[in-house]
């Protein structure tokens, strides 16, 4: 929000009580008098507020107090700078020389021929400090040759990365390196994970693979023997009845017994829809039984005087369109049936349903036969 | 009076920027609030700090020539 000159008139005189023309005029001359002390070279300073001082650039500028900006930032009290990188120049050498020592440590243990030549080495490392910190590249370097030597970093990358950075950044390629140790060997171990998580991943697309086309394989090899049976009794039936035995010899036991069919069957290839299914099928269809009982899927349906149950495929308003449907699904071979029902809601539906059975087991079972169409969209129902 | 309008006048300034409002006064300037995100801050030894968030107020002069 903005304190524009009227406003700022009228908050002053409400707050020291003076008419607004008396407060104008003393803010004029205020701002007078801090111009005039300015251009003199002399700064105005206001307490508890700041300082007014003309800079080099002839420029007015204000210079909050200590208080004004310790006040505003009340806020933020109490947060001080957070140091989140050292300066590299005094621990540093507090660090390199307890790298030298644990070099002296190690070195007994890892390289036992050479103990003489090494421990004396760490010595003149530092005496040579003082004098090296000149020339920083070449001492850094070396020192650092010896520390990889002894200390046997864990990745080779970093050795790589050190050796490259001295030479550009002298003394801070050695400041890294405490942190990076353990920076290092963490993204390793995550780098291995992700590397095994990718190799796992690639072992089981391949595997899915393999199984897949096994799958295929098969599927495709039982569907074209299943058919070839099948043409082989349709053709010689349509044609002569005399080939049927041969073609049935070759083919599968199941269609074997189908030999009563051959010869109504028709040049289509299917079995006419109303005559019963081939017997082998016949024995798992619950509902595969001839016209003339009073209750299965298929035929003509019959009158039942119990009330019956029926696989409902439609339940609509229209009776014309009820008959026509059910027309199609005799056509189709189906047993099917009308039945109007007075629904609560909806008024006189009449329902299309297929086949006529004693219990909705029966009905449901038979209902597992039909086509998917029919299948996922029908509910058993009564007729009574 | 006239140390009571400065009193006044510093109260008040301090009051409105204290509220982050921005004050004007013709033929002087501008008081602004400014905040300033935290960030970091890398000095020449090498040293890098976080500078915590701040409010600061910026005093921008009145261009004499446009009055």
């Amino acid at each position: 929000m903005k304190v524009d000159q009227q406003k700022l008139t009228e908050i002053l005189a409400n707050k020291s009580g003076l008419e607004p023309e008396s407060v104008k005029n003393q803010l004029d001359e205020l701002v007078a008098r801090i111009k005039s002390a300015a251009e003199k070279g002399k700064a105005l300073e206001i307490k508890g507020f700041g300082m007014f001082y003309f800079r080099e650039n002839s420029e007015l500028t204000f210079d909050p107090s200590d208080d004004l900006q310790t006040e505003i930032n009340y806020k933020y009290a109490g947060m001080e700078p957070v140091e989140i990188k050292k300066p590299f120049e005094a621990p540093e050498k507090s660090v390199r020389e307890k790298e030298s020592d644990s070099a002296e440590d190690q070195i007994p243990d890892q390289i036992s021929g050479l103990n003489a030549d090494e421990s004396s080495s760490p010595e003149p490392e530092k005496t040579e400090w003082p004098v090296e910190s000149e020339n920083e590249k070449t001492g850094s370097t070396e020192s650092r040759d010896k520390n990889k030597d002894s200390e046997q970093i864990k990745s080779g990358l970093k050795n790589r990365d050190d050796s490259g950075m001295s030479k550009k950044h002298g003394n801070r390629a050695i400041r890294n390196r405490g942190p990076k140790k353990r920076e290092n060997s963490v993204t390793i171990v995550m780098t291995a994970i992700v590397v095994i998580l990718a190799v796992i991943s690639v072992l089981i697309l391949v595997l899915d693979r393999e199984f897949m086309g096994n799958i295929f394989n098969s599927g495709r090899v039982q569907e074209v023997t299943q058919m070839n049976p099948e043409q082989e009794e349709t053709d010689p039936a349509a044609d002569e009845d005399a080939s049927v035995p041969g073609a049935e010899e070759t083919s599968d036991s199941l269609l074997a017994d189908s030999d009563a069919d051959t010869e109504t069957e028709t040049a289509a290839g299917w079995p006419d829809r109303e005559q019963p299914l081939p017997p082998a099928i016949e024995e798992v269809d619950l509902s595969g039984q001839p016209a003339n009982e009073p209750y299965g899927l298929y035929g003509t349906a019959g009158t039942v005087e119990d009330p019956y149950y029926s696989i409902i495929l439609h339940s609509i308003r229209g009776e014309d369109r009820a008959e026509e449907i059910r027309e199609e699904l005799q056509n189709e071979g189906y047993r099917t049936v009308i039945t109007s029902v007075n629904h609560e809601e909806m008024g006189l539906m009449w329902r299309v349903g297929l086949g006529q059975f004693e219990s909705i087991p029966d009905a449901q079972n038979a209902a597992a036969d039909l086509p998917k169409t029919y299948r996922d969209n029908n509910f058993i129902g009564i007729v009574r | 009076m006239d140390k009571k309008l400065v009193r006044a006048l510093k109260e008040v300034i301090r009051e409105e920027i204290i509220k982050k409002n921005t004050v004007e006064i013709e033929g002087l300037g501008r008081f602004e609030v400014i905040h300033q995100k935290q960030h970091q801050k890398k000095l020449a030894d090498g040293q890098v700090l976080m500078m915590p968030p701040r409010d600061n107020v910026i005093f921008t002069p009145e261009d004499p020539e446009t009055r």
